[in-house]
């Protein structure tokens, strides 16, 4: 097995929003650990490097996105983004302490609405999960959960009232989950909202929440808002996670089967060996 | 095992929750509707959560994180994700052992109960947090014992000193108080004050100004040590 920082070398990762107006010439930020400056020349143009070394870099809904290897994996595709009619909204970026993948995990977790978002993606008695369904999609290498239903008395921006909304989930690259949720304004379509995280290091993140909807309505700086308010709450549950890496070993926390696409999603990571800011060791003999 | 005091009964009221640091383990302390109070383990075995951000519903603890239910037994009550399923009886928090008297919580670590070892019949006081380390604020007490906090003359002597118990008397006041220390991670620290008779206001106003004089200049060690 590939050690897990190889592993993570070969995958693409968000550092900035393409069109952001204040990100300086040079931008340093970090990635795997590393120090790396995003550099945007006077005609535009935008490099990343790594010390002596110089980075991938490339662009993709709406976001810059680089990567250590000199052959990255392709990156994910969302095909939804060439409808044009959809609303694109980067919604900026969001600073956590915890292991990036316990941010992708807190994503696909549905269970946690009722109490995390009260009365806006949840609320009680609401809290049953009812079952569904989660593969492993061998040929593009994805979790896919479907059929994934709640009650929610504010699902997004635009809704007026309770609705019982459907979800898909995709994680197509261990850092990064998509969900495809019931238009409040149209059945004949989804909104989606991705997560794209940035891993500083193990132990912490920096998560760029992406989104495209079907709102005609609501001004760009409402949909940043509600989305922003949502993931300030996840952010109070990931920092106090223990231990801040996500466990992999089955023993050290107690699923049900609600969480069905988080045992998918560990399994997934341990057998592709996508194990950067996983808790390999049981937290007693690390900590100790 | 030795017991920490990690703070007075009257701060805790009935459905209340609280964290606390015994041994260096990180631990919740909760008291039911119905007053029954528990120390466990800080930690919902379900998603790693720290039960501390918790909620009370009537005799159990509920993880903010999914609102799992632990009865005051430990075990798992009630998975809101599955209302008609009984939970699991492996499902069970680790519990540390915890009493009141005088008016002190005191929480040890294992099941069986530890009494304090310190006099009964004090009166609890007031509790404060401090940004400097259990030691340094000890080392401080020690250290100030013939010098100055007030108008330039000793105000008071340690009389004992224990783990994290010390004892002081006061002799321009004519009383004694009590100080324990109950350390916390990250260079933190609490000190519960007990006095040996009841206090007038003006006592307590009098003990409330010496401690915050007590926090500057401990704080300032810390500072200047790193």
């Amino acid at each position: 097995m590939m050690n897990p920082v190889e592993r993570a070398k070969q995958d693409w990762y968000p550092i900035g929003i393409v069109s952001d107006p204040r990100r300086p010439k040079r931008y340093a930020t970090r990635v795997l650990g590393k120090d790396i400056v995003l550099e945007t020349k006077e005609e535009g143009s935008l490099s990343v490097s790594c010390g002596d070394e110089s980075w991938e870099i490339t662009e993709a809904y709406d976001h810059i996105w680089t990567s250590p290897s000199q052959n990255p994996k392709p990156l994910f595709s969302i095909p939804e983004e060439n409808e044009r009619d959809r609303r694109f909204v980067p919604c900026g970026v969001v600073h956590v302490r915890c292991s990036p993948l316990r941010a992708v995990e807190n994503f696909l977790d549905i269970a946690h609405f009722p109490f995390v978002h009260t009365d806006v993606l949840g609320s009680e008695p609401h809290t049953e999960v009812a079952p569904y369904k989660v593969n492993i999609d061998e040929t593009k290498d994805e979790v896919i959960a479907t059929k994934v239903k709640f009650f929610q008395p504010q699902a997004a921006k635009s809704a007026n009232e309770g609705i019982v909304t459907e979800y898909i989930y995709r994680v197509p690259a261990p850092m990064t989950a998509i969900l495809y949720k019931t238009c409040p304004n149209r059945d004949d379509v989804l909104d989606i909202i991705s997560l794209f995280v940035q891993p500083i290091d193990e132990d912490n993140c920096a998560v760029w929440p992406w989104m495209a909807l079907y709102d005609d309505e609501s001004s760009m700086a409402d949909m940043v808002e509600f989305q922003q308010l949502i993931f300030l709450q996840d952010r109070n549950i990931l920092e106090n996670q223990i231990p801040k890496r996500l466990p992999i070993d089955p023993k050290m926390e107690i699923p049900t089967r609600a969480d069905l696409t988080s045992v998918a999603y560990r399994r997934w990571l341990k057998k592709s060996g996508a194990l950067y800011g996983a808790l390999i060791q049981p937290a007693e003999q690390s900590a100790e | 095992m030795a017991c920490t005091g990690v703070g007075f009964s009257k701060n805790l009221s009935n459905a209340r929750v609280m964290r606390a640091f015994v041994n260096g383990k990180d631990v919740v302390i909760w008291r039911s509707r119905s007053g029954k109070l528990s120390a466990w383990e800080n930690r919902c075995p379900h998603r790693g959560m720290r039960l501390s951000y918790g909620f009370v519903r009537g005799e159990a603890l509920a993880c903010m994180y999914h609102g799992w239910h632990y009865g005051v037994d430990g075990k798992c009550k009630y998975i809101p994700a599955h209302p008609n399923l009984e939970p699991p009886k492996t499902i069970q928090i680790q519990r540390y052992s915890s009493c009141e008297k005088d008016g002190v919580i005191w929480v040890s670590e294992g099941i069986e109960a530890n009494t304090p070892e310190i006099p009964a019949g004090l009166f609890p006081i007031r509790s404060m947090e401090l940004h400097c380390s259990a030691d340094v604020l000890k080392n401080t007490l020690c250290g100030l014992t013939s010098a100055s906090l007030e108008n330039d003359q000793p105000v008071f002597h340690v009389t004992d000193e224990q783990e994290d118990v010390m004892y002081i008397d006061i002799p321009k006041r004519k009383f004694a108080l009590c100080f324990i220390l109950q350390n916390f991670p990250h260079s933190r620290c609490f000190i519960h004050v007990l006095s040996e008779r009841e206090c007038a206001p003006r006592d307590k106003k009098w003990i409330s100004r010496v401690l915050e004089r007590l926090r500057r200049i401990a704080e300032n060690r810390t500072g200047e040590a790193t």
